[in-house]
């Protein structure tokens, strides 16, 4: 009796049924008719939390997975190939941190439903703004490059010239968001986030001593030779490729994006922390794959090398599925990074910038978006393109934006006259924030001092 | 669509995706300018221009060894 109602009642079934007389026929039944809510019906208080998380879940995950990008696997697999195992229980560290930081980042949008560049404008002024915002640009573009100049070295590995992966790869990340629809852009992103977990099965086939993998993990320790020029670099590298200022902006702009609600925040907040377990352990085993190549006395050059290299010693899955993976992170990298940008760069041009919307409602959010990946992957393609200095100058403009972006973060958590009472920091919050930000400046100055006194560490 | 409600209690939940909706009425903060000079902002914001001129002068000392180092090689 319920479906023949409902069926009379349905508009795009019956267009000429009057809904009167559909009400007449319920009304005689015993029953009442109401309109219907484009939602879900289920049964239990516990079904239907699993289904508002399952709807939530997307911009904590995407944001988090997607900084194991390409300059994460170089990172990681670099740190695994020249100390082993001992800077494990950094990244152990660098879990809480992350989580603090993007939590704060989740909480912001979902209050303020607004982007990241656009609230930095609205509260600190046309400066301060024009700051982030070219920053974010200049860093995101040299950030892209590093990834299709990985897509480039992964695929010539695996016999695919560099001429047509690239240009494919940049008509494939362009494709991916231009469908008009927010929904179909992060199922895709979530699947690519998903293949991730080839790097658990990589990290198993290489066969790590886990005792020492755990202990590494828990107990902060030093490899032999202490505390050199190389580890002190690479420790920050390990901090900068872990926490990139591209991550504040882009989850803000998801999540208002998203138009997650208020009563999404503690859903946005478990999606946030899944996300960021999901991202240490697999930067855990980047690093544990890396540790083979230590282990078979295999030199490090970057991570297609290594794949190679590694062959003789764990195989042919390994080889392949790292160099699979190097493109996988880039891709991944590329989406978001891109996102961040062109997001960014709509919030303050108050131009429509929405993944709903189709190109013809929002033209300039997508030209961005395509042109910052066309001019990428037109830059990794010109020969003798000075490709070192651009990820020496990535790393070195995180470093400058990093701790700015984190202040501004932090001061607009503390904004009551914005957030109200309920949503601002709380003291221990600002407590955990303040510890972070001061680390972050110590490691930024310790990198310049490096500069400035090149024998401040021994070499060796 | 019409959806029904019986008039026995029912246990329903009715679980609705952020995109499909009704929107919010955000704290967007456009009624409120920028955001009031109190003294702890004056101090983080004066702490970052120093931390960026610090750095910006460490890159230009870089910048200029690296370029004499290499006019000199």
């Amino acid at each position: 009796m319920r479906k023949i109602i409902q069926k009379l009642a349905c508009p795009r079934l019956n267009p000429v049924v009057d809904s009167a007389f559909a009400n007449d026929v319920a009304m005689a039944a015993g029953m009442e008719l109401r309109e219907a809510t484009p939602g879900k019906v289920v049964a239990t208080q516990r079904k239907k939390n699993l289904l508002t998380f399952l709807m939530v879940l997307g911009p904590g995950l995407i944001v988090m997975e997607a900084d194991n990008d390409a300059g994460a696997v170089s990172t990681y697999t670099q740190a695994g190939a020249q100390y082993g195992t001992h800077l494990l229980w950094v990244l152990v560290l660098l879990l809480p941190i992350t989580y603090f930081i993007q939590e704060m980042v989740a909480r912001l949008g979902i209050v303020t439903g607004q982007g990241h560049a656009a609230m930095i404008y609205r509260r600190f002024g046309r400066w301060w703004g024009n700051f982030s915002l070219i920053d974010l640009q200049i860093a995101n573009f040299l950030t892209l490059v590093t990834e299709f100049a990985a897509i480039s070295l992964a695929m010539n590995k695996l016999g695919v010239a560099p001429t047509i992966a690239v240009p494919l790869s940049a008509v494939g990340l362009v494709a991916l968001v231009f469908t008009g629809s927010y929904l179909r852009w992060e199922r895709i992103v979530i699947g690519l986030c998903l293949l991730d977990i080839a790097w658990f099965a990589m990290a198993a086939v290489c066969g790590p001593n886990w005792g020492q993998v755990a202990s590494h993990s828990l107990v902060p320790n030093l490899p032999r030779g202490g505390m050199t020029v190389g580890l002190v670099y690479l420790a920050i590298a390990l901090v900068g490729t872990t926490i990139a200022p591209w991550q504040l902006f882009f989850q803000q702009s998801c999540v208002a994006d998203k138009r997650l609600r208020f009563a999404d925040l503690k859903w946005a907040r478990l999606d946030t922390l899944i996300g960021a377990i999901f991202t240490i352990l697999v930067g855990g085993a980047m690093m544990l794959v890396g540790d083979a190549a230590n282990r078979s006395h295999v030199h490090f050059d970057n991570p297609a090398q290594m794949a190679m290299d590694l062959l003789p010693h764990v195989g042919p899955f390994v080889k392949n599925a790292l160099l699979l993976m190097m493109v996988n992170a880039a891709v991944l990298g590329t989406t978001t990074i891109s996102l961040s940008s062109a997001w960014a760069y709509g919030e303050v041009q108050q131009w429509p910038h929405s993944l709903h919307k189709r190109f013809r409602e929002a033209p300039g959010f997508y030209i961005v978006y395509a042109a910052c990946v066309f001019a990428a992957a037109g830059l990794v393609l010109i020969p003798h393109a000075p490709l070192q200095l651009i990820i020496v100058g990535v790393q070195v403009l995180a470093g400058l934006m990093l701790p700015s972006a984190i202040i501004f973060l932090q001061l607009m958590l503390n904004d009551r006259e914005l957030l109200g009472d309920e949503y601002v920091n709380k003291p221990w919050n600002n407590w955990v924030n303040w510890c972070i930000i001061g680390l972050l400046f110590a490691l930024s100055l310790v990198l310049a001092a490096q500069v400035a006194l090149p024998n401040l560490f021994p070499a060796t | 669509m019409i959806a029904l409600k019986n008039d026995r209690v029912t246990d329903e939940f009715v679980v609705i995706h952020p995109l499909f909706d009704e929107p919010e009425l955000k704290r967007t903060g456009e009624d409120l300018g920028r955001m009031q000079m109190s003294k702890s902002v004056r101090i983080s914001l004066l702490m970052l221009r120093g931390y960026l001129i610090l750095m910006s002068l460490m890159l230009l000392f870089h910048l200029i060894s690296q370029a004499s180092t290499a006019s000199h090689g």
